[in-house]
């Protein structure tokens, strides 16, 4: 049964936001593998950011057991209702025609880390737990400096 | 991106004219519901689903269809010289190619391209497995493209070439020397022969099916007129694909081979290049990939010009095809088949030209006009999708006599493929006798009708999404109404007459 995010503990929050990390990281990854030999450039940019996500994942990894030590619980993506923040292509036909441009990765990117950064700054203002919505602030913060990062990239 | 994709020779709407605003491009986000009913055909049919997530599902189908393809040479080769009665020329220029465009391709898609002979060879050898998929991290030798493994060289297909420009060639080249193959076997030998050739070398150089995608002559047109079929491969729920880390469907996957067609299967929103191989049924992890009945005419995006040039030949071609060997005008016939009628080669060059101009720059350029008419009084151009599901109707309308007046030939080559004076199913001596030919120009002309309505209904739509302002949908609409109107009544004096 799936939940909504707002109704997640603290803790699992923040689960959440690092088992997502580590997804992209995953799906970026993947995305990197299938473009190596097709066109090595974006293969690079994808592996680039993919590196960058788990990065991300160790931030927030060190970011909880500062805030509540112990084990990370297991929430993953699937557990609750709304998309939070995912990397996809936008046409299923890249691969077909002419590849992706270094700008359109960055735009991606960029997109998919606005999405999470809008995601989470509704979600502080609609969560009644002061605590959450703190975490939620935080979060709305890391994904801005990942934003700003991916911004300077697309120029 | 996929507007960016599309450069069009169709300019923005002019500024100030009553336009409504066009959704911003899609970004990450759930995609429009689709029009029109869908009914999930894995669902409704357990054991349709039970069946295409086998691995041994495609095979199953390709086999017999390449037993069947092996006889039909070897009856190219060795059987008689006589047309129809040579089980290569009946079934696969009469038989097959009505079944393709008349019942496969406008109900169930690429359908053909699941069973198609033409790559089996050479996607063997690059995948080294008839059924299983290899993994790239299995210590096993080969080429890594996603997380699969395949031999061959798997180099990228030129980019330069990533279009169907070559498919929308050597189609019109096939078209032009058809008379020669349609009735000499062993010319028909030669060029499905050489397809199977050309087939098996490309999929030891390239990547996946790039044979498929950018060289086939029949993957051209069957990737246009897909878009108009009834059938399709879609993901069940777009966030459930936004949540896959896996994209198994893209990289492959232990339970099958990343998708050939190059497609990004969870993103696919048309028909053109899913060659329906089940292959994302098969890996998608969380059962998110099925197959849809979907309303006629429903994918309605061209991309490029080249998908635009092929709607382009394909309609000019069936027109074309109708005066040749429809018309009384034996003429026509005698220039085509030149060799044989003994008009000399100055008739054949003069044809050739004339039916290269047609779909290159005639019927082009009075489509141009109609749509500088379209901008001047409505400010904004039409797209030319419209001319999909017509040019479809008009090749079925083209094939529609093929087996009606030559279907008792079916009979008569199954039972003697050669010509050798077997009698298999005690059909061989079945008398010539066409089906319904009374009816035939009817049948036609309902079939014409149906296209012109459609053509109609999709441009009307298309006005609709642009104005609001009744007038403005009307003056948007008809430069194209009366254009596509004229050509179906030209359709319609040819079979009439």
């Amino acid at each position: 049964m799936t939940r909504k995010i707002q109704d997640l503990s603290p803790e699992e929050v923040l689960a959440l936001a690092i088992s997502i990390e580590q997804s992209n990281g995953k799906a970026l990854h993947n995305f990197a593998e299938m473009f190596e030999g097709y066109d090595n450039k974006v293969s690079k940019l994808f592996e680039e950011m993919s590196m960058e996500e788990n990065n991300h994942e160790k931030l927030l990894q060190q970011m909880f057991q500062r805030k509540f030590k112990g084990p990370v619980p297991t929430v993953d993506r699937f557990d609750i209702e709304e998309v939070v923040e995912a990397y996809d292509f936008d046409d299923s036909e890249h691969l077909i025609f002419d590849s992706l441009k270094a700008k359109q990765v960055y735009q991606l990117a960029y997109e998919a880390e606005n999405r999470a950064k809008g995601f989470y700054e509704k979600a502080a203002e609609t969560v009644k737990d002061k605590e959450l919505a703190d975490l939620f602030k935080k979060l709305v913060s890391f994904e801005s400096d990942h934003a700003a990062w991916l911004e300077e990239k697309r120029k | 991106m996929s507007e960016s994709i599309n450069p069009g020779p169709f300019p923005a709407p002019i500024p100030g004219a009553s336009v409504i605003p066009q959704p911003l491009p899609k970004a990450l986000t759930q995609p429009p519901p689709p029009e029109g009913f869908r009914i999930d055909l894995l669902k409704t049919f357990p054991w349709l689903k039970w069946l295409v997530k086998q691995r041994w599902f495609q095979f199953a189908l390709i086999l017999p269809n390449l037993f069947l393809f092996l006889v039909f040479l070897a009856a190219g080769i060795w059987g008689t010289p006589v047309g129809n009665r040579n089980i290569l020329i009946v079934f696969v220029w009469i038989f097959w190619w009505f079944l393709l465009i008349s019942a496969l391709v406008p109900f169930l898609s690429r359908i053909w391209c699941t069973v198609c002979p033409f790559p089996f060879f050479g996607e063997w050898i690059q995948r080294g497995s008839l059924t299983t998929p290899k993994m790239a991290n299995d210590g096993g030798k080969g080429t890594k493209v996603g997380i699969n493994r395949y031999f061959g060289w798997n180099l990228r297909w030129p980019k330069a070439l990533s279009n169907i420009w070559m498919q929308n060639i050597s189609f019109l080249l096939l078209c032009t020397f058809s008379a020669f193959y349609l009735t000499r076997p062993i010319v028909s030998v030669i060029v499905l022969g050489s397809l199977i050739v050309v087939a098996t070398v490309l999929h030891v150089i390239f990547r996946q099916r790039a044979f498929c995608n950018y060289v086939c002559p029949v993957s051209g047109f069957l990737s246009l007129y897909a878009m108009s079929s009834m059938t399709e491969v879609r993901s069940k729920d777009a966030d459930t694909c936004l949540k896959c880390h896996d994209k198994s469907c893209l990289v492959g996957s232990d339970k099958g081979w990343g998708c050939p067609w190059f497609n990004f299967p969870s993103k696919m929103e048309r028909n053109n290049y899913c060659g329906m191989c089940m292959e994302c049924v098969k890996t998608c992890p969380h059962d998110n990939m099925t197959v849809r009945l979907r309303p006629f005419a429903t994918d309605t995006k061209l991309k490029g010009y080249d998908e635009a040039w092929k709607a382009f030949i394909m309609l000019s071609l069936a027109l074309a095809y109708s005066v040749i060997y429809l018309g009384p005008w034996g003429f026509f016939k005698d220039v085509a088949n030149f060799t044989e009628s003994g008009k000399g080669i100055n008739y054949f060059i003069g044809y050739a030209i004339c039916l290269w101009s047609l779909p290159l720059w005639i019927i082009p350029s009075i489509f141009s006009s109609f749509l500088w008419v379209s901008r001047r009084v409505a400010g904004a151009p039409p797209k030319p999708y419209p001319l999909v599901p017509l040019g479809l109707l008009a090749w079925i309308a083209f094939s529609l006599p093929l087996i009606f007046i030559n279907g008792s030939y079916i009979l008569v080559t199954m039972s003697d493929p050669f010509g050798w004076g077997w009698d298999l199913f005690h059909t061989a001596h079945t008398a010539w006798s066409p089906i319904l030919p009374q009816w035939m120009p009817a049948i036609q002309v309902a079939i014409m009708a149906l296209g012109l309505a459609l053509t109609l209904k999709s441009t009307f739509k298309q006005a609709g999404k642009l104005y609001e302002d009744a007038k403005a949908k009307v003056r948007f609409a008809i430069p194209m109404a009366v254009l596509m109107t004229s050509i179906v009544l030209l359709f319609i004096q040819l079979y009439v007459n």
